[in-house]
């Protein structure tokens, strides 16, 4: 094996604070919920088209509405929460620490990557979340709170990679 | 026929392409309004026709655009890097993945996906061939950005994050396009946010510093041609110059410097002794790249960079003595 062959498999995933690299699956997964983030927000024009194909104009405005609501569902089944996906992720989390199901989405991403998020993870990561956030409000040094999110973002990668 | 007169003449036969679509696109729509204004019908049925067909030209440009640069691309660094195998295609591939050019590419991806799926399939159920120009647009994006994600660089420069060195990047960008130069410098520090976007995608800066020298390692031995500044005497450069050095890779090395080459000059011990390294200005940088890609001969261990930057001073000093005596004659 040439040795650019070893040190392209040595690479990370150009991800900071990754506890090790992904699989396989976890990789295909990732790729997925990315495709399916970015069809919802499209599906509403292919609903459109379907239904100006089945019935003219009106069906055009009603599966138009149809593929919008859908697009919000599929965004809801994947686990996005709200505009901002920080807040959005840990707000999901701590819902599933509170013993909420998966999304049919989540369930699938969940599935091809051979792991998830189960209720003991999402409550270590809820316990870190909170204790960043207390010590983030208690210092008003931009820098430390930034080590701070730092930090936040190792553990929780930890937490979550771990078997 | 010399690599800037021949690339000039390249993209403007490239860019005549999509030209020749737009003005054709232009024909078809005005002669669509005419029919529509003589027409009977409303203006509300008539409307998204024309809609329609500005939409498919408009799609169809972009596609063929972006096709044919790719394919310009494409064709030329074959050429140039007389060949490029499918593992150096995947290494390409493997770094973007993990550099902040990604940002970019990774979001592209599903974009132009859905753009495609959309395109096929209101093409399919409205029997409407003009939607496949959305097609079009998603086909010709992807083929450019595989193209210009998986090429390997023609040079690699290895310089400190300063605003002079990504000036320098983007005028060898400039010198050598369609070809590929990279770098991972910081583009934060660049001058202008356009200078930014312009080299985002020739910047592999890896998000991971554990990456960084694995990822430097990599792209010394997959570029023909590698510039190093000299005047830099940052920590990383230093490592950089001594594997050079020590794994010899100083045949395809250039040695750029404005000042008294401090790299070189190091106390207590220089990084590499002057008389072993090709050094020369950004004169002189320009006038070997031009002379390597004007004779098509890539660096070798028995064809040094600096014998080809000699080779093609004493060429075009020949050159200039013929034609000096034909005016005298």
């Amino acid at each position: 094996m040439l040795n650019r062959d070893k040190d392209l498999e040595s690479l990370s995933e150009g991800i900071p604070n990754m506890p090790r690299s992904l699989t396989a699956r976890e990789r295909l997964a990732d790729h997925l919920y990315f495709y399916l983030q970015t069809a919802s927000w499209f599906v509403f024009l292919i609903g459109g088209i379907a239904g100006y194909a089945i019935k003219g104009l009106i069906g055009c405005v009603v599966l138009l509405a149809g593929g919008w609501l859908f697009g919000m569902w599929m965004r809801r089944s994947l686990g996005q929460r709200g505009r901002n996906q920080f807040l959005g992720f840990y707000q999901r989390i701590r819902e599933r620490a509170n013993g909420s199901r998966r999304g049919l989405l989540e369930w699938l991403i969940e599935a091809i990557r051979g792991s998830g998020f189960t209720i003991s993870k999402c409550r270590a990561i809820t316990a870190a979340y909170d204790r960043a956030m207390l010590q983030g409000r208690s210092t008003s040094s931009a820098a430390e709170q930034q080590a701070i999110l730092q930090r936040l973002d190792a553990e929780v990668k930890r937490i979550s990679y771990s078997s | 026929m010399s690599w800037s007169v021949r690339q000039k003449w390249l993209f403007r036969a490239i860019r005549a392409v999509p030209t020749a679509m737009a003005l054709a696109g232009t024909l078809f729509t005005l002669q669509e309004i005419i029919a529509a204004m003589n027409a009977t019908t409303g203006l509300l049925q008539v409307l998204p026709r024309l809609i329609l067909t500005v939409g498919f030209w408009s799609c169809s440009v972009v596609g063929c655009w972006y096709g044919c640069i790719g394919l310009y691309q494409w064709r030329e660094s074959t050429r140039i890097l007389k060949g490029i195998s499918s593992q150096d295609r995947k290494a390409m591939s493997v770094l973007c993945r993990i550099s902040e050019a990604n940002r970019v590419v990774y979001g592209s991806q599903p974009l132009t996906f859905t753009l495609g799926v959309i395109g096929l399939l209101a093409a399919l159920l409205l029997k409407e061939p003009r939607w496949l120009g959305a097609a079009v647009m998603a086909v010709g994006l992807r083929w450019w950005l595989w193209v210009r994600t998986t090429t390997p660089p023609f040079v690699l420069f290895l310089s400190t994050s300063d605003p002079r060195s990504i000036e320098v990047h983007r005028q060898t960008k400039h010198l050598v396009s369609p070809l590929r130069v990279v770098t991972l410098l910081d583009l934060g520090n660049s001058p202008s946010s356009k200078v930014a976007n312009e080299l985002l995608m020739d910047c592999l800066r890896t998000g991971n510093d554990d990456d960084w020298w694995r990822v430097i390692t990599i792209l010394i031995e997959l570029t023909p041609l590698v510039v190093v500044n000299a005047d830099a005497e940052s920590p990383g450069v230093i490592r950089e110059t001594m594997h050079l050095i020590s794994k010899g890779f100083t045949f395809k090395t250039v040695f750029l410097t404005i000042g008294d080459a401090r790299l070189l000059r190091q106390e207590p011990e220089p990084a590499a002794s002057v008389s072993s390294c090709y050094v020369t200005s950004a004169v002189g940088l320009q006038a070997t790249i031009e002379a390597i890609l004007n004779t098509g001969e890539l660096p070798e261990q028995r064809r040094t960079v600096s014998s080809l930057a000699r080779v093609s001073g004493d060429r075009e000093a020949a050159l200039f003595e013929a034609a000096s005596r034909r005016k005298t004659r």
